[in-house]
Formats: C-alpha cells, structure tokens, sequence
C-alpha cells in the first residue's frame, strides 16, 4: 500500500499529509487514512492492523462470529465435558480437560436446547435469577450449575422451600454441637425465613397449573419428619466404632436422628437446606454455562416455588414422613410408601406439566427393570442394552478396585442400580436415583407432580411408586444392616475408603435399600468417592419422596434427570466441609470424582455414539437413565420385569458397534445370545467365558492402554476364570448370590448363555487349512521338468555321450565340446527378422558399392572458356594498341594543330609568374616521382629552359626521396643550386617559408646544415615553381609556403591533377597552371618560338592514345552492353 | 590515467598549443624551434625507419631466405654505398644513375599499367555492371580523352574542335572544379576538426 493520496481530479500522487493536492490544489479526501488508537499513525484506509505498531485499527466485529459447535449436550444435560472415544485409554489428561472443569470455575456458554427437546428457555422459567434465590443457595466462592432443564426446577424449589421449614442441619448441629459444619451449612438458618415469602414464579410450562405444585410440596417436609430413629439405625451401623462416621454423614442426617423432631415444617426446611447445600456444591464443579444444569433448576425452583413449599410442607408432611426421607425411608417405604406412593403419584401425575408428562417413555423405560418379576420376556426390549453390560457387572466389583475415583464414582452409580433389583423389590431405577437428591424434602408426589409430564408418566409414577412400596415392604429394615455390615467387616472406613474401596464395599454391600439410594447416588451423580457415609446419607430418605423426584429422574431418561441428578452430586462437598480428616482424602477425589458424571451427564442422549458406551463402561456414565439401570437391572428384567412393561420399554440406548469400538474392548462382548440369556453377570456363571476372554489380552496391553477398571478385569478376570465356583461365589456379594440360588431366571439364563454359547461354537464349521481349500493350480512342463529324479521317481537315464576326462565337467557325459563360434565363421541357424529394403535404399546401396569400388578419376583441368580467352586476348590486343598508338605518336604523322588561337589562363599565369621572375632566384621544387616523370619533366623543362632564358638563378628542391634525383639531375641540367632532400613534409615547408622570409638567415633547415648561399638566395626567391603531380604536395605548399609569403606560386601538375590545381588557380593562391602534356604543348607554341621535339612527339602519342581508349570504351561499351542485354533478354525467356 | 598514454597526449597538446600561438601570434621564433624539433624528430624518425626496414628485411633473408628482402636490402645498400662512394669521390653520380636507369623507368612503366588497366576495366565495365552511373562514367571518361586529344590537334575541323574545347571547359572547369572544391573543402573542415582534436587529446595518432 502507498502511503501516498491520490487525487481524484487529476491523479496526481500526494503524500499523505496533503490536504490538497500538490498538482491541482483540488481537495484531498480526508478519511483516506486511519489513525492509531496507539501510536497515532496514519494508516491506509485499508489497513487492518497499524503499520507502525500492528495495533488492530478496525474493530474485529465485522465477522460475526461462527456459531460454536454445539456442544454435544445441550438442553437438559447441557455439559460438555471431555468424553473419551472407544479405545482411548490411560490416564486422562488435565491438559486436554476444558478450563471449567480443571480450574473448577465455569464459564457462562449458550447452551442450545437439543432438536427433541423443548428449548431451555420454554423449560426454565427464569433462569439466571439467581439473585432472587437466598444466599444460602447461591454459592459464592464456586459456580453453580444451571440445571439445563425445567423438569425439576419446580421440584426442587419446592424441596427447597419445604427445606426452609424443615430443621436445618446447622441448626441440628448446633444442638449436637457440631462445630465444623461450613458456611454453606451455616447459612441457610438465618435466610430461610424470608425465602417462603417470595412468590413462586409462575412455571414455565403453562400446562403445569401454579397450584399444583403445592400440594406437591407439602408432603416433603413430611418426610423429613419422619423416621429419626431408623436414620441413626443404619448409619451408625456403617462405622459405628467411629465419630468420623458421624461426620462423615451429613450432619443434618445425623441430627435428624438424635435430635428431637421439630417443627415439621422446620425440619424440612432444613432438610431442604441440606439436600441443597450439596447439590450446591455440586454445582460447584458444574460449569456455570450450564444453565439448563441441576442447580439452576434448584435456584429455579427456589425461586419459583418458595412461597407454596412452606404451607405445603407444614400441612402434608409428618413426622413418619420426614423418618422416611432419611435414614428410615428405606425400611419404612414398606409400611408408609405403599400408600403414600400411589396417592403420590396420583399427585405426581396431576401435578406434572405436558412436557413432563411427555416423558413417560424414558421413564417407563426406566421403570421397567422396577417390575419385580424376572420378566424374562423383557429380555428382548432390553437386550440391546443389557447385553454387553450385563458382562462388566460381574467383575465390576473388580474393575471398580483400580479405577480412578472417576471411574469409581462411575461405577458405583452403575452398580448400585442393579443391586437393587435383583434382591429387592423391582423399583424404577429412575426413583431410585432421584431419591438421593429429594430425600429429606419432598414426597414423591411433590415431585411427581412438579415434573414435567414430558418425563413422567402418571403410569409409571405409580408402578414405580408401587414397586418402591414392594421393595421396602419385602425388605425388612435388617437387610440393610447387613451390607453395611459388610462393610464394617472389611474394616474400614467408608469415608477413608477410596473409591476403589467404596465399589468393592458396594458391591458386597447390594441390599435392596442400598441399591435404592445407591441408584440414587448414582443417579443423582453422587460419585463414589462421596464414600458410603455420603451414601449413608442419601438413603434416609422417606419412600415418599423417592418416587417423586427420581420419577423425574426417571423420566427425563433424556439426561435432564441426569442432571437433576448431578445436582445431587454436590452432597460431595458437603461431607467434605464435615467430615474430619480421614475423609480429606475422599473429598480431594471427590473434586475429581465429580466431574466424570458431569460429563456422563452431558451426554444424556447421546448414547448412540460410542463415546458413550466407552463413557459407560470407563466412567460408569450415571448420565443416562436408561444405560445404567438398563444392564444393571437386567439383573432385576430376568426376575422382575413383567411383560407389561416390558411392552412399554422404551428403546436402549444403542450400543456402541463393534466398529466404533477397539477390538479388543469389543472383543469382550459377550455375543448376542450370552447376554440374552444370562442376565446376571458372567462372574456368577461359573461356565462364564469372559475370563478366556481377557487372557487373549496381553498383560501389556492391559496395563498400558487399558483402563485401570478395564487392566483389571483383564488380570482378575483371568483369575476369576480359573479360580472355582466357590472362589466366585466368595467374591460375588452375598446379594448376588442369593439372587443366583433363589432366581432360577438368573440361573437359567447362565445356564443357556453358556449353552448357547457352546452350541454356537458346535456349530462353526470345522476349520480347514487354506491350502486344501485352494484349488490345485497346473505347473507348467518346465516346472515339472526341473523336478528332482528322486521326486519324481522315475528311473535314472543311462549316461549318453562320452565322459569328460578332464576339467571342471570331468566324470559327466554329452559334455557339448566348445565351439570356437567367434574363431570361425558360421551361418547362424536362427531367424534373423528380414528388414525390408526400399528400391530407393537399394540404389544407393548399389551407388555406394560402386563408389568404392571405382578408382578415382583424375581431375581433367577445366578448359577455358571463349570469353575468358577472348578476354586475354583483347587484354594483350589493348596492350598492343597502345604501345602501338605511342609509338605511332612518337614516331608517326604529327596530329598536334600548332595553330594556337587562345591560351588558357592559368598558362598565360604561368607565362606571366616566369617572365616576372627574370632575372631573380626561382625556387622549383620537384615533387613528384620518376613514375610520373613522363609527364612532368616535359613541364619542368620547358619552364626551366625559360627560366634560364630569363637568367633567373634558380634553387631546387624535393621532398620526395625518389624526387630528389630528378631536382638534381634537372637542377644541374640548369645549373641550380640543388638544396636537396628536404624531409618533413608540411613541417619542412614551414620552416623552408620562414627561411624565404628577408632577413631569415637561416642556416640549417631540416637539420641539414644550409650555406650562406642558399641561406642568401631562399631570402630572394621571387618565384616558386612546384611540379607535383599529387594534391597533398600541391595543398602543402599553397598553404605552408604560397600563403606565408608574398611569392608568386606557380604549379605544373599532370592532366590529371589539373581540377585540383584550378581552384588554387581561380582564389589566387597559385598565379598559373601548366597542367599536363597539352598544357606545355601549348605553352610551347605560344610562348616559345617552337614546339620541342619531346614534346612534340610524346603530345602526339598521346592524342593518339588517348583517341584509341575513348575508342576502346566505346567498343566494350557497346559490345558488353548489348551482350549483356542479349543475356538478359535470355535469362527471362528461360 | 596510464603514464604510457598520457605523456603523449601531454606532449603533443603542449607543443601543438605552442605552435597554434606562434601562428596566431607570428612568434617565428617559437616557430622555428618548434619546426628545427619537429624536423630534428622526422629526420631521427627516418633513421629509424631506414634501420628498422634494414633489420627486419635482413632478418627475413638470413632466415627465411626471402629472395625480395634480399634485393631490398641489397639496393639498400648499394645505393648507400653508392652515396658513399659519391661523397668520397670514389663514383662519379652512382645514386643519379642507378636512379636513372633503374628507379625511374620502372616507376614509369608502373604509370603506365595504369593506364592500360584503366582502359581495359573501361572497356569491360558494362560487362559486369550495366547501371547508368557506369554508362555515365565510361561516356565521360570518353568524352574527356577525345576532348583533350581533338582540341588540340588537327584531326577535326576547327569550328568542331572549338566546340569540343567548350565542353571540356565546361566539364572540367565547373563539374569537376566543383567537385574538387568541395572535396578540398573537406578535407579542410576535416583537417580543422583533426587539428582541434589532436589539440584537445581525443585524436592520438601518435599512439597507433
């Protein structure tokens, strides 16, 4: 770009601080250039960035900005978080992990609601009010998570305001003393009273009535109310040894149990406090960009449902209700949920808005592995997704050992949902996980009713609901003392355990409640390192309450459950701000723990990629609804699912395909047939051929690429293998195998995966080497030719031919002798290809052959041509003409007329320049050589005898060498003073001029030594005579000499030189001419009294020859003319 | 500059200035030294010149046995000898007679050919070239001979010969002295033009 303006009117280049232009002071444009912002440079108008600084001149608006690509979850489970591919493995990265996810800190990002699903907006009231939501829910220091959908935004605000008048924790622990609960805790005591004043905002949905909700709502607080006693029960039997347990749990948990029943309403406004404390916290490691997350959704419902919760809770809720959302509520279901459950749901039901509503599919998908018959006929709705999964679940208690707590967590959630079923009644896996996170607040009507209809179905409200009621009805509370103490056997802590720890524990721990609020956790997004004290915590929850928000969990299978559910991952935190310093270990993983089901719950619908199955099966993706309770309720499907509702399964979530997948993670699918029919875990099998499976896995590979879950199933699943039945069965929690030995289905269907397996195998076609199957291909003759004898087996020849005596061949017979082939000539046998020979090449050929066979003939000389002789002879014809015309002339008839009339001019000068010289000293200088002395001395001595008549002394001169003897030989003839060679040409002519000049006294000229004499006579000269028959002698003295002195110059030149002479003559540089042999002739008879007789003569020969050249030239003229045109005439007729 | 050529140039614009002033502003003596130097010079250069041709002819006959040389070098130094010889009195005019009777009647056997081979090119010039420039050329040339021949001899009639005599005026004193003059007009501006720039060093004859 030039920095330069140009002008418009006449185009002229001005610099680019003219403001007119330079040429036509026409105006210059102004805005041609652009100013810094930085340094104030003058930029071009079309610079982006500045010259001077790079500083960007243009606002970089003028792109908009390319739409992000959209997460993959958006709507309800609006997370992204990284997700692995099939066949990644190994530890994971920080690096690659998304800012939010590492720092802890989210960033607001515009999560676009799925295609299937409604709009975030439609769904979310108000979301972002965070500010109208009390402080006590509104974390400060980290993000909350948005809970992308509105499904249980309305439920939770009701739990939350229900909380608000349900005892808070702080407040309990106050009462026990407890001095570290948080501030979070904390807080929540002085603000829940001005929270039930604001009025619920409207719900999104305008099929869901505002009145709805409240009598949803009052039955939370209820549940809080409610077994105290049963909480403590089988809490402290988890770790009653130790205080840390009791820290461990929540501490409202705790207090709830000891601490004397409130005010219902308080007690569950504090529960509700509670629960959303952590799902606060939860939300502190969920991206705040979710907004469709879980703990909008609470902040939402905070909002919105905060004025209802408290009359509702107040009027519905009882104490034996608010037992049952604690510690009682999985033992006390039998006696209240039964009853509670189907009114609830009925409430639920009516309560539940369309889009809620809408969801009955997901969640009857969901509810059914909660139908307590085996079901064997569900087998086929389920198959698609029990049928790989329902292979880890015998060795996930393995797998979950090494696992990260990320995996752990996973894990748990994944386990804990088919530990239910089997043993327990079949309650829909979605209640169960939505459990953990209404547990002390809300009844299951409450939420049933505030959740969409979209996600629950009244249907499946009550069946779940109903199965619920089964399952605690059949359970009695001992049974869960007997998992926990399980894990009290194993002597250690829960809340020290690892995740590792927590997945062993839970899986020998599968009581039907724990595999109630396990599902829960898992659903819930409570992550294994949560430890069974958060565990602990989550299952005092009323039976009430569970159908109603894990319906909702249950019915938005599309992943808005799981979010809601990942809200409930936030009780991590809170066990780590109480628990002592054992637990510090389980909280550090649980910051990390926490995230794994974030980013399962992003990927609520996305289970059709294979991120997801390798989600699932790494991470135990508690996102889904449907995966998790799919291959672990399998479990439950064989014994429990009925028909019924199998019929209303909603489709599994695909399955990852074996092409998406490495292959030897799809290697360790069990075919088709093995995971229809068994729907237990292989481990249990004792015929289970996983484990054979696993050995093909080298241990390296295993080790490296493998997931550490995955590492170990390989190693112990090698071992599993080889270790007995009863070695499985030690290892196989007490619940699973009860189930084997009191579920025939489970048996069975071991029995005929393997059998079917087998038969499988029997079945494959035996394997047959390539080579037999592979047509024989025909070896040619000489192939078979170079066979061996021995191969062959035919007999020896006799040798043929003499032997070789000597040589290297010596002892082998028919040796062919050498043949001296290059010595002697020979005819090869073999066809030469026949080139064919064109005549053409033949005739040369034939020229050629002819050509060096003849000699060469000897070059006969070229004969002269008639022309070229007549040409010699005319030369010597010419020749003799003129010599014969000389001597004609000399000798011959005189032809010169002697009867002059008229002399010429400048001979009359010459005549004129002699006579004045009489008497006086006359330089005559001969120049001219004897090659033209034919012609000049008749000159020199016709003007010297005149001269010498005249008795002028006379000086010659000549500054030719082969002139020099001529002066001479005149110069004596005359009786002149002979001055020599005079060299230098015009220079000597100078100096022989100045010697001339009076007075000069010269005595030497041209280095020769001058004598006084002839130093005396050139001062006296009065005549110079210069015979000369070239122009350069004649121009050197008319200019060196003639002009130089006042001397009369007279020149006698040849004929030829005459044109020359004539101008000197007419300008007055020479006083006359004598110019040739007719010039002296006529000087002769005019000025003399006769014509000499040389002169005479020689003037004669001359006309004579010169009339025979003019003759001659006429002759060749015309003869060569008109032969040439003869010729001419003839080259254009030819 | 190189020293080899700058001296020279130095030398002959020294003297050459020197030489103009002594003409411009009539110092014979200046012009008298500068002539007595320039012919000490010729005369010294002639020498030279007699030597070299001596050496190199006689080189070329000692080695080459060149038969021209030879007699080169031999009428070199029998001529010399006879200049001798002369001035000692032991010959009486060797040089003027071996001038007379060898020098001269070669040369003007030389002068001769000239015009036999002129006449004979005259005769054939139509045969090669037949333009009208040549057909000019040779009808003057004839006009020229007959005209000098006839007007002075008794082969025409008088009135015939008078009239002959006008065209040979009119051709050689106007068509031919018209030529010439501007010819040595020519060669004066020439020589001028040489003249300033010998003066002015950028004409370095004397560097061939």
């Amino acid at each position: 770009m030039s920095h330069e303006k140009i002008c418009k009117h006449c185009g002229f280049a001005n610099p680019y601080s003219s403001k007119f232009c330079n040429n036509c002071g026409e105006k210059l444009p102004l805005g041609t250039h652009i100013i810094c912002p930085d340094c104030s440079a003058a930029n071009a108008h079309d610079r982006v960035f500045c010259d001077e600084c790079g500083t960007r001149l243009i606002p970089d608006t003028a792109k908009p900005e390319e739409p992000k690509p959209k997460e993959p979850a958006a709507g309800p489970g609006a997370f992204t978080l990284p997700a692995r591919k099939p066949g990644e493995t190994g530890d994971l990265d920080p690096l690659t992990l998304p800012d939010w996810l590492r720092t802890g800190e989210t960033e607001p990002v515009d999560a676009s609601p799925p295609e299937d699903l409604p709009p975030v907006e439609e769904l979310k009231p108000e979301k972002d009010k965070t500010g109208d939501l009390p402080d006590w829910l509104v974390h400060e220091s980290k993000p909350i998570i948005h809970a992308p959908t509105v499904i249980s935004t309305e439920l939770y605000r009701d739990l939350i305001e229900n909380s608000e008048d349900s005892p808070q924790p702080d407040d309990l622990l106050e009462s026990a003393g407890e001095a570290n609960l948080p501030d979070w805790l904390a807080e929540p005591e002085s603000e829940p009273e001005a929270e039930p004043e604001s009025p619920a905002p409207p719900p999104v949905d305008p099929a869901v009535p505002s009145p709805e909700p409240s009598p949803v709502k009052t039955e939370p607080p209820a549940q809080p109310a409610a077994d105290e006693i049963e909480a403590p029960d089988w809490l402290t039997e988890t770790d009653p040894g130790s205080a840390a347990i009791d820290d461990s749990l929540t501490s409202w948990l705790f207090d709830l149990e000891t601490a004397p029943a409130a005010k219902e309403g308080d007690e569950s406004a504090d529960l509700s406090q509670g629960l959303t404390e952590w799902l606060e916290d939860s939300g502190e490691l969920l991206p705040e960009d979710a907004e469709t997350g879980l703990t909008g959704l609470f902040l939402d419902a905070s909002e919105e449902l905060e004025p209802p919760v408290a009359p509702a809770a107040e009027q519905d809720l009882t104490d034996e209700e608010i037992s049952d959302g604690l510690t009682g509520w999985l033992t006390e279901l039998e006696d209240e949920t039964s009853p509670a459950a189907e009114e609830t749901a009925v409430e639920e039901t009516s309560g539940l808005t369309d889009w809620l509503t809408s969801l009955d599919e997901p969640t009857e998908a969901t509810a059914v592995p909660s139908t307590e018959e085996p079901a064997p006929a569900t087998e086929a709705a389920v198959e698609p997704d029990l049928a790989w999964l329902d292979e880890p679940e015998p060795t996930e208690p393995e797998i979950i050992e090494p696992a990260d707590t990320l995996l752990a967590a996973a894990v748990v959630t994944s386990e804990a949902i088919p530990e239910k079923e089997p043993e327990s009644e079949p309650e829909t896996e979605p209640v169960q996980e939505a459990e953990p996170v209404q547990e002390p607040e809300p009844k299951v009507e409450t939420e049933a009713e505030l959740a969409p209809e979209l996600f629950i179905s009244e249907e499946d409200i009550e069946e779940a609901e109903d199965e619920f009621a089964r399952l605690f009805a059949e359970e009695p509370e001992e049974e869960l003392p007997e998992w926990l103490m399980t894990a009290e056997l194993e002597g250690e802590s829960l809340v020290a355990e690892t995740a590792e720890d927590d997945f062993v524990d839970e899986d020998a721990l599968p009581d039907a409640a724990d595999l109630d609020w396990t599902a829960d956790l898992v659903d819930s997004g409570v992550l294994a390192a949560a430890s069974a004290d958060e565990e602990e915590t989550n299952t005092p929850r009323d039976a009430d309450e569970e159908p109603d928000w894990l319906a909702d969990l249950a019915a938005i299978s599309t992943g808005q459950l799981i979010i809601e559910a990942q809200d409930s991952e936030p009780e991590l935190p809170e066990p780590e701000a109480l628990d002592a310093e054992p637990e510090e270990e389980a909280i550090v993983e649980d910051t990390a723990v926490s995230e794994p089901p974030l980013s399962l719950l992003e990927e609520p619908e996305s289970s059709l990629e294979a991120e997801e199955w390798a989600m699932d099966t790494l991470f135990g993706s508690d996102a889904e609804a449907d995966e998790m309770p799919e291959w672990l309720s399998q479990l439950d499907d064989t014994a429990e699912i009925t028909d019924d509702t199998a019929s209303d399964i909603a489709e599994p979530p695909p399955i990852a395909t074996d092409e998406e997948l490495p292959d030897w993670i799809s290697s360790m699918r069990p075919s088709e047939a093995a995971m229809h029919d068994s729907s237990l875990p292989e481990v249990l099998t004792p015929e289970s051929e996983l484990p054979d499976a696993f050995e093909d896995i080298p241990d390296d590979l295993a080790g490296g690429e493998l997931p550490d879950w995955l590492q170990d199933v390989a190693l112990a699943g090698a071992a599993a293998a080889a270790t007995s039945d009863t070695d499985d069965r030690s290892e196989i929690p007490d619940w699973l195998q009860a189930g084997d030995e009191e579920t025939l289905a489970s048996g069975e269907l071991a029995d005929a995966a393997s059998g079917d397996w087998q038969t499988m195998l029997d079945d494959l076609p035996e394997a047959q080497p390539m080579a037999e199957q592979l047509a024989k291909a025909d070896i040619p003759e000489w192939v078979q030719a170079l066979k061996p004898v021995e191969l062959s087996g035919e007999s020896r020849a006799e040798p043929q031919g003499p032997e070789e005596k000597s040589g290297p061949l010596r002892g082998l017979h028919g040796v062919v002798p050498v043949a001296s082939l290059l010595i002697q000539p020979h005819e090869t046998t073999t066809a030469v290809e026949q080139f064919t020979v064109s005549k053409e090449q033949q005739e040369q050929a034939a020229l050629l052959r002819q050509l060096s066979r003849e000699e060469p003939a000897q070059i006969a000389p070229v004969a002269q041509t008639g022309s070229q002789s007549l040409s010699a002879w005319l030369r010597v014809l010419l020749a003799l003409v003129l010599i014969a015309a000389v001597i004609l002339g000399l000798r011959g008839a005189n032809f010169i007329n002697k009867s002059v009339t008229a002399v010429p001019e400048p001979i009359s000068g010459v005549h004129t320049a002699v006579t004045d010289a009489a008497g006086q000293t006359v330089l005559v200088a001969f120049e001219y050589t004897p090659s033209l002395a034919g012609e000049l001395t008749p000159e020199a001595h016709t003007l010297l005898a005149q001269l010498e008549e005249n008795q002028s002394r006379l000086l010659v001169i000549s500054q030719y060498t082969s002139g020099s003897p001529i002066a001479a030989e005149l110069g004596e003839f005359y009786d002149a003073e002979n001055l020599g060679y005079l060299p230098g040409n015009a220079v000597s002519l100078r100096q022989l001029s100045d010697c001339m000049t009076p007075g000069a006294a010269c005595q030497t000229l041209a280095g020769q030594p001058v004598s006084t004499e002839a130093s005396a006579l050139l001062e006296d000269v009065a005549l110079i005579i210069v015979f000369t028959g070239r122009r350069e002698s004649l121009v050197n003295w008319v200019e060196q000499v003639g002009s130089q002195q006042d001397i009369p110059l007279v020149a006698g030149v040849t004929q030829g030189l005459a044109p020359s002479a004539e101008p000197y003559y007419l300008t007055g540089q020479l006083n006359g001419v004598l110019a040739g042999m007719p010039g002296t002739a006529v000087y002769q008879q005019a000025y003399t009294d006769k014509l000499t007789k040389p002169v005479n003569q020689e003037f004669n020969a001359l006309i004579i020859t010169q009339i025979l050249a003019a003759i001659f030239l006429v002759i060749g003229a015309i003869m060569y003319g008109i032969t040439g045109i003869t010729a001419k005439k003839q080259a254009k007729q030819a | 500059m190189n020293a080899k050529k700058s001296i020279p140039i130095f030398i002959a614009i020294l003297f050459g200035g020197l030489t103009l002033l002594g003409l411009l502003f009539n110092l014979p003596a200046l012009n008298s030294l500068m002539l007595g130097w320039a012919g000490f010079i010729a005369g010294f250069a002639l020498l030279l010149g007699i030597l070299n041709l001596l050496y190199i002819h006689s080189s070329r006959t000692l080695k080459k046995k060149n038969l021209y040389s030879a007699i080169l070098v031999f009428s070199m130094l029998a001529v010399f000898i006879l200049a001798v010889t002369d001035n000692m009195g032991l010959t009486d005019n060797g040089v003027q007679t071996t001038f007379n009777w060898v020098l001269a009647p070669l040369e003007a056997a030389l002068a001769s050919l000239l015009a036999f081979f002129l006449l004979f090119a005259g005769f054939q010039m139509l045969k090669r070239q037949r333009t009208i420039w040549s057909i000019l050329f040779i009808m003057t040339a004839i006009l020229i001979l007959v005209s000098n021949a006839l007007a002075v001899s008794t082969l025409l009639p008088q009135n015939i010969n008078q009239i002959i005599r006008q065209v040979q005026h009119v051709i050689q004193n106007i068509i031919v002295l018209a030529g010439v003059r501007g010819l040595l007009i020519g060669i004066a501006l020439g020589a001028i033009l040489l003249s300033i720039r010998i003066l002015i060093g950028l004409e370095r004859p004397y560097n061939k």
